[in-house]
């Protein structure tokens, strides 16, 4: 389980997330939403210890399995990264590099993160085919590929590098509609198949809604409400959440 | 119906050799009126506003506004038709000059176009920014000193000035948040009425485009597939692809069932272009190319559309049960 208590990102003296309480179960989902600027992103690169590396100060305690991960040295954090917890970014292919197929890609990271390469190989084909990738979009180079494709991949990665946890931030804000769909049911498969526990951020509360057992919303650093999605989407008691949930436009029914 | 303010007829768009909108008929009525265009990446829908706006050349096709040819006009002869089209982008810090202040970029447009006296430029600038909600010393700002929402509305306000009969709308609110956005929206909704605006909204936010358009055309690779009134087109899809789309719209409260498919196999045909993806694609859908043609109500290019309609059954878009018969195995 992740578990982070007072979790607080600051630069210079501008809080920018404050997090009382977050816990990530395996198998489960936590959904965080909030608009541009309310920290939802901050929250994330905090529990992975990279808020560091953009100037930020963080105070709290974030815990991997009881194993405190603040204070960890760069070295210790790189065993957690990736490996334990993965990262899946709203742009998939930024994240790639542009020179090398997705499958030599994919070689050097698990290669890096201590997969035999013989090994390498077999383990990547066989996760993605879990995630429904072809066998021939792992030979494209990144700019051969759609963002779904990409987003797939990233999925695919994570799962190759066994992590247990996977943070995803805005990972179908960039797709269209129906292949959003489509990685919402993958993502859904990811967590209950691969028993894996995501802390899913989207603007998008419908997405939420779709993946998300836990719900916290952010607005401008602070979590304003969190608990049950059912609860916190269905009848939501923070006037911002319900000022959320009212500017999402929705098809009226009947004709 | 009356004559439309636009006709685009057999509109076909080309970078190089490759074409990417295959003659494309739009008919947009006068306004208030709102036209949407929705399709994924790809499906030609920023090309066509763009080459509606006279921004991209044609390969193919003519548009005439208001009953005249503007298809081919050039130079001096092209302003009456700048004027009266008015494209607003989605980026809005990518079209403001960086360098002008906000007034100063709204001024610009009122003295090109000579809409008013140049004495009563400034003052009908910073009135046209008021009516968009940005008042006071806003208007002063540069366009880095705003937020996205701010910009766009700079956007709005630029393209009203010249007072406008027909604005393009790219995707005006798909770089906000969701509260900017319901603001924006509010926006175009009471300027269509008080300036009796026809507008073409591209969007793939079918939700938008149902609040905001009387007509759609769903596009699919540089193609019109559906299209109809947006109530029924959005509520009784009846092109496969459309149904898929109106299908993958996430709500609240109602689980999507969408099944993941196998990526990397999407292969363009000779036939319809919706074929390798289509669950109802048959021998005829890979050989023949569909027209057109009225299915109850809309017009759709498909070869299956009675099947489509008749596996839909409820207007909820609830996925069949089991293989519909005759169905090829895709």
């Amino acid at each position: 389980m992740i578990e982070a208590r007072d979790l607080t990102v600051a630069f210079g003296g501008t809080v920018v997330a404050r997090v009382p309480e977050l816990e990530i179960r395996p198998g489960t989902i936590v959904g965080l939403a909030g608009e541009s600027g309310s920290g939802k992103s901050m929250t994330a690169l905090a529990v992975l210890g990279l808020t560091r590396h953009l100037g930020a100060t963080l105070t709290g305690s974030v815990q991997l399995d009881g194993e405190e991960l603040t204070g960890l040295s760069e070295r210790r954090l790189r065993h957690i990264r990736g490996r334990r917890i993965a990262l899946i970014l709203q742009s998939p292919r930024a994240a790639l590099n542009p020179t090398l197929r997705l499958s030599a890609f994919a070689r050097r990271a698990l290669v890096l993160h201590g997969v035999p390469r013989r090994e390498a190989d077999a383990r990547l084909r066989s996760v993605a085919d879990s995630v429904l990738l072809a066998p021939d979009v792992l030979e494209r180079f990144p700019h051969q590929v759609s963002g779904g494709e990409a987003q797939r991949f990233a999925i695919a990665l994570a799962l190759a590098l066994g992590a247990e946890y996977v943070l995803a931030d805005e990972p179908t804000s960039a797709l269209d509609v129906t292949v959003q769909a489509e990685v919402i049911a993958l993502l859904r498969r990811v967590r209950d198949e691969h028993g894996v526990g995501m802390l899913l951020i989207s603007h998008d509360l419908a997405v939420i809604d779709n993946l998300a057992e836990q719900t916290i919303v952010m607005r401008a650093g602070d979590v304003v409400e969190s608990g049950d999605t059912k609860t916190v989407l269905g009848s939501p008691s923070d006037p911002y959440t319900q000022e959320l949930l009212a500017a999402v436009p929705t098809i009226a029914e009947g004709p | 119906m009356s004559e439309p303010l636009l006709a685009a007829r057999d509109l076909t768009v080309a970078y190089g050799r490759t074409t990417v909108v295959h003659g494309v008929d739009l008919d947009i009525p006068r306004g208030p009126h709102g036209v949407a265009l929705v399709g994924e990446s790809g499906s030609g829908k920023t090309t066509i506003a763009r080459a509606l706006v006279r921004l991209h050349p044609l390969a193919g096709g003519t548009i005439a506004f208001a009953g005249n040819d503007v298809t081919r006009l050039r130079g001096r002869r092209l302003l009456p038709y700048r004027r009266a089209a008015q494209i607003v982008f989605q980026d809005g810090e990518a079209t403001l000059n960086p360098r002008m202040r906000i007034v100063d970029s709204v001024a610009e447009g009122l003295r090109v176009h000579r809409v008013v006296e140049r004495s009563a430029v400034r003052e009908r600038a910073l009135e046209l920014l008021a009516d968009v909600g940005l008042d006071g010393d806003l208007a002063r700002r540069y366009p880095h000193q705003l937020s996205g929402g701010q910009r766009q509305r700079v956007g709005i306000a630029r393209a009203l000035a010249v007072e406008p009969q027909l604005l393009v709308l790219d995707e005006p609110t798909s770089a906000l948040d969701v509260t900017v956005q319901a603001r924006v929206l509010d926006l175009i909704g009471r300027l269509r009425e008080e300036r009796n605006l026809a507008y073409v909204l591209i969007s793939h936010n079918l939700a938008i485009v149902d609040r905001l358009c009387e007509d759609v055309a769903i596009l699919y690779r540089g193609r019109v597939v559906e299209t109809g009134s947006t109530a029924v087109v959005l509520r009784r899809p009846t092109h496969p692809y459309s149904q898929a789309l109106r299908r993958a719209v996430p709500e609240i409260g109602t689980p999507l069932l969408v099944q993941p498919t196998r990526a990397g196999l999407d292969v363009s045909t000779s036939g319809c272009p919706y074929a390798p993806r289509c669950p109802l694609v048959a021998d005829r859908c890979k050989e023949e190319a569909p027209l057109l043609r009225e299915v109850e109500g809309v017009r759709v290019a498909c070869h299956r559309a009675e099947e489509a309609v008749a596996r839909v059954g409820s207007a909820d878009g609830t996925p069949p049960q089991g293989t519909p018969p005759g169905a090829g195995d895709p």
